[in-house]
């Protein structure tokens, strides 16, 4: 491993990797910074950029824009209470009263130095645990994918919104669009209505553009035009004295994250208020958070840094993506010709530790490139809607097209937009359709393979010790909510006639 | 809520449709898992939940526990009424009509009114400025994609081919 990481740093340290890296981290800065962009809608602007390039520089593009854009958010989150992205919501909570008391310097200091932290943290959890998952899952066959896959949807559906039932139909509609074309076992043609471009299948990439970028710029071109904010700071990173009163919060906060991003589907916004409420319930006074106390920053963002880095372990260990954003480099991975899962690195080890360094150095370029971002952030922020809107369009647009040359696919895209712009309006979570579409193959596929190795027999899935415990997690991620419902729901009864007994 | 009910309306419709699709593959191997059987199973859990979902809406009233996410969305949706409803319909049906047309009058005359249509919508200050915009990312995308990229754009036929040509 140490071999395979050093090789990663000689590739990263080529000039046109580098620049390739620090163009990520600006464009993620950027990116995050702007309210109504997020990191996911840039990492799929930048897909098209990226099918020319070869895979290293492609992978260390995608990887820092994510990994930086969930700290950028909390730049407009605490200067003028919009987060930049759904992963600082929480860091408005605290980040903008110390803005009004006057420290927002302070704040953006914390912000910078507790991202870095939680991102290094969480980057080097992610090099310690991949390789060994992905060890682990060499001596996984057909039942074992199935049963992961299984419960990588299970749990997104059941966690993504608190909504089981639309969560499941989100999912089931994910992996239908996912059937449509030529079976890949038999070749027989499914759902095609006798059409040579439905043949060959929906592809993903504008299913995925259409539902995450299309839907919100259909939804951002309604809006009132945000005023620029004129506010001027300077950042000041914390003080030693700061950085221990903080350092506990952080530490316990990158932890919380990393596991929450491992575990599939709770992506970094869950991770970062989740650790935000339990920052206050460790806290000694926990009725100062809210008032504008640095560890109301630190601990949101440190999570989420982290939980990004840990919703890249499934991915690059088993092939499964934990979250949306890691979905689409999913996508990006099998449009370069690499399929990733455990074998990845064998076959393409030198790949996996430069993406894993240049995500190692993406964080700790947080710490330096930040401070001087800010100061020309606000410029950036002047630029209208009116121009950003129609340029987002187009890369849509290209980027859908450019995957297959097909202008169908860009009707696909449109489709999809307007799908996603209502099932959001609806409430219903997008990322499980996003993950049913992705996972659909490789669920499917294994499925019949399974079914093939035990001629029929469903009990192979129930047999073989790795895949029945996959699948009673899944089935544990279906019923914990349910079963969580239920004793609210009793409780308020109970205190209900309690109440009218007294 | 009128909003859900709608949608679950459709998506029985939708489930019911393919469901009755999915019987109608040939299974030509005979195997006891044929290629209708997965997106059948699907349709038919998607059919049960919509409609689970529809008799939801009718009956909802009752508190509603929210989660982080949702407490998180509601703070992040905070103060955006979405003021401009009919923009929605024109944004919509100018990326209609573009796709329609990339593939006759090829990219960069398309791009160019497309965008320059687009930033109006979005209501861009003085129309010269949209103009700017659409001339500016036509030649960008033009420069980045077919010429240093190698990315075949649409051409569109006739004289607008010929035109394409002098550029890329």
């Amino acid at each position: 491993m140490i071999e395979g990481l050093l090789g990663g740093l000689g590739n990263l340290i080529d000039p046109f990797n580098l620049l390739i890296l620090i163009a990520g981290i600006l464009l993620g800065f950027i990116g995050g910074g702007i309210p109504g962009i997020s990191g996911t809608m840039l990492v799929i602007i930048l897909l098209p950029v990226s099918y020319a390039m070869d895979p290293t520089a492609a992978f260390l593009l995608l990887t820092s824009i994510y990994a930086t854009s969930v700290f950028s958010g909390s730049i407009s989150a605490i200067l003028f209470r919009t987060p930049g992205t759904p992963e600082a919501v929480a860091t408005v909570f605290d980040g903008y009263p110390m803005a009004q008391k006057g420290e927002g310097g302070k704040a953006l200091g914390v912000s910078i130095f507790s991202s870095a932290t939680g991102g290094v943290i969480g980057t080097i959890i992610l090099i310690f645990l991949t390789p060994i998952l992905a060890t682990f899952a060499l001596s996984f066959s057909a039942p074992e994918y199935f049963a992961l896959a299984v419960m990588g949807l299970t749990v997104v559906a059941s966690l993504s919104a608190g909504n089981l039932v639309k969560g499941f139909i989100g999912v089931s509609f994910g992996l239908f669009i996912a059937t449509i074309g030529l079976d890949s076992m038999t070749g027989t043609p499914r759902f095609t209505f006798g059409s040579g471009q439905l043949m060959s299948g929906i592809d993903f990439i504008p299913v995925l553009i259409g539902l995450f970028a299309i839907s919100e710029v259909l939804r951002q071109v309604q809006k009132r035009p945000r005023k620029a904010g004129k506010q001027k700071v300077r950042t000041e990173l914390p003080s030693l004295n700061l950085m221990k009163r903080i350092s506990g919060v952080i530490g316990r906060s990158s932890l919380l994250g990393v596991f929450i991003g491992i575990l599939p589907g709770i992506g970094a916004t869950t991770a970062a208020m989740l650790s935000y409420s339990e920052a206050a319930r460790w806290s000694k006074k926990p009725e100062e958070f809210g008032t504008g106390i640095p560890e109301g920053v630190a601990a949101p963002e440190s999570a989420n840094n982290a939980a990004a880095m840990g919703a890249m372990v499934p991915l690059l260990s088993l092939g499964i993506p934990g979250s949306a954003t890691t979905a689409i480099l999913l996508g990006a991975f099998i449009l370069h010709g690499i399929q990733p899962g455990p074998l990845m690195f064998t076959t393409q080890g030198s790949l996996v530790y430069t993406i894993l360094i240049g995500l190692l150095f993406a964080n700790l370029f947080i710490l330096i490139i930040a401070k001087p971002f800010i100061s020309v952030f606000s410029k950036i922020l002047r630029v209208p809607y009116s121009i950003i809107g129609p340029l987002i369009v187009l890369f849509c647009i290209i980027g859908t097209f450019a995957v297959r040359n097909s202008i169908f696919d860009v009707g696909v895209m449109l489709l999809f937009g307007l799908i996603g712009y209502f099932l959001e309006n609806a409430k219903f979570p997008l990322a499980p359709i996003v993950l049913g579409v992705v996972l659909g193959p490789i669920a499917e596929d294994q499925f019949r393979r399974a079914m093939q190795m035990a001629n029929n027999d469903f009990s192979i899935f129930f047999t073989r010790p790795i895949s029945l415990v996959l699948l009673l997690l899944a089935l544990v991620s279906i019923l914990y909510p349910l079963i969580k419902g239920w004793i609210n729901k009793r409780r308020a009864k109970l205190r209900g006639e309690n109440n009218i007994a007294s | 809520m009128l909003l859900e009910r709608t949608i679950s309306i459709f998506m029985i419709a939708f489930s019911t449709f393919f469901l009755v699709m999915s019987f109608q593959i040939e299974n030509r191997s005979g195997d006891l898992i044929a290629p209708g059987s997965w997106p059948g199973a699907l349709m038919a859990i998607m059919l049960v939940l919509s409609i689970v979902l529809l008799i939801k809406t009718f009956r909802a009233k009752e508190s509603q526990v929210k989660t982080a996410n949702e407490q998180a969305e509601d703070l992040a949706n905070d103060e955006d009424e979405l003021v401009y409803p009919k923009r929605f319909f024109y944004l919509f049906g100018t990326l209609v009509v573009y796709t329609l047309f990339l593939e006759y009058i090829g990219f960069i005359i398309a791009t160019t009114l497309f965008i320059f249509t687009l930033s109006l919508i979005f209501g861009i200050s003085k129309w010269t400025r949209g103009l700017l915009t659409g001339f500016l990312a036509t030649a960008g995308a033009v420069i980045l994609f077919p010429i240093l990229l190698n990315t075949p754009f649409p051409r569109g036929v006739g004289i607008f081919s010929t035109f394409s040509l002098l550029f890329y």
